[in-house]
């Protein structure tokens, strides 16, 4: 059943990874209260360290530890937790750009 | 903008800087929106956006770095320097976009020394590289 759960999960995680980014031309233009889900995942450092997310729904009564190398949490609106195993290449694909804007960080 | 607890007077003194900007970024002071640049100073209470277009890369004193993607918007909170006498503080808030950490020394310093807010969940970081989106609810 949780196996289930992070397959579902990661089914969407990878359905917005072909996506391109969404909103309008500017963020400003955004409703600042449209619902969202936000998604949080831990990398590893250069030389592998991994640290830790502690992670806390918007009401305070779900939480979780993401401790492993791509763990990732996704929190809907209603502050639900689900987990998910991503992946280097995942985080590649849709995050590449950014990573390579991180100061310090190779281009 | 989100309020924050820092006084007058720390909101004043630069924490960090831009190191590296592409397309649309602008930062928001007092109201008053400027267009970023490579150097420009970011204080707290500071709000970065970034248009469809828009990336940034930002360094803080604490050594803690970002990337900022595109349509995204982010707010400094409290950053309380690792050398100052008060316990070490770093809070930002994601209010949409996608943000990129390699966290610095105050996310070394204690469990819940640097942490970061969506609009469904407070993150807590221990030390180490994350990546946070807060995307549209289908």
């Amino acid at each position: 059943m949780k196996a289930a759960s992070f397959a579902a999960a990661a089914v969407v995680w990878l359905g917005a990874c072909a996506t391109p980014p969404p909103g309008p031309t500017s963020a400003a233009l955004q409703p600042a209260l449209a619902p969202t889900i936000d998604w949080v995942c831990l990398l590893p450092e250069a030389d592998g360290h991994v640290g830790r997310v502690f992670v806390q729904g918007g009401d305070g009564a779900a939480t979780g530890v993401l401790e492993g190398a791509y763990n990732t949490a996704r929190v809907a609106t209603d502050g639900r937790l689900r987990f998910v195993q991503a992946d280097a290449a995942t985080m590649e694909r849709r995050y590449g750009a950014l990573l390579r804007a991180l100061p310090g960080q190779p281009r | 903008m989100i309020a924050t607890a820092a006084p007058a007077a720390a909101q004043d003194m630069p924490v960090g800087s831009f190191k590296t900007v592409q397309g649309s970024v602008s930062i928001v002071r007092g109201g008053i929106e400027h267009r970023a640049t490579p150097a420009l100073a970011v204080r707290v209470a500071d709000e970065i956006v970034t248009g469809r277009d828009g990336i940034a890369g930002l360094g803080f004193d604490d050594q803690t770095t970002l990337a900022l993607g595109p349509s995204s918007r982010l707010v400094i909170n409290q950053y309380v320097a690792p050398s100052g006498g008060a316990a070490p503080r770093f809070e930002s808030s994601l209010s949409r976009g996608m943000l990129a950490v390699t966290a610095g020394k105050i996310a070394r310093s204690s469990a819940d020394a640097m942490t970061v807010r969506t609009p469904n969940a407070v993150l807590g970081v221990r030390g180490t590289r994350f990546i946070v989106e807060v995307a549209a609810e289908p």
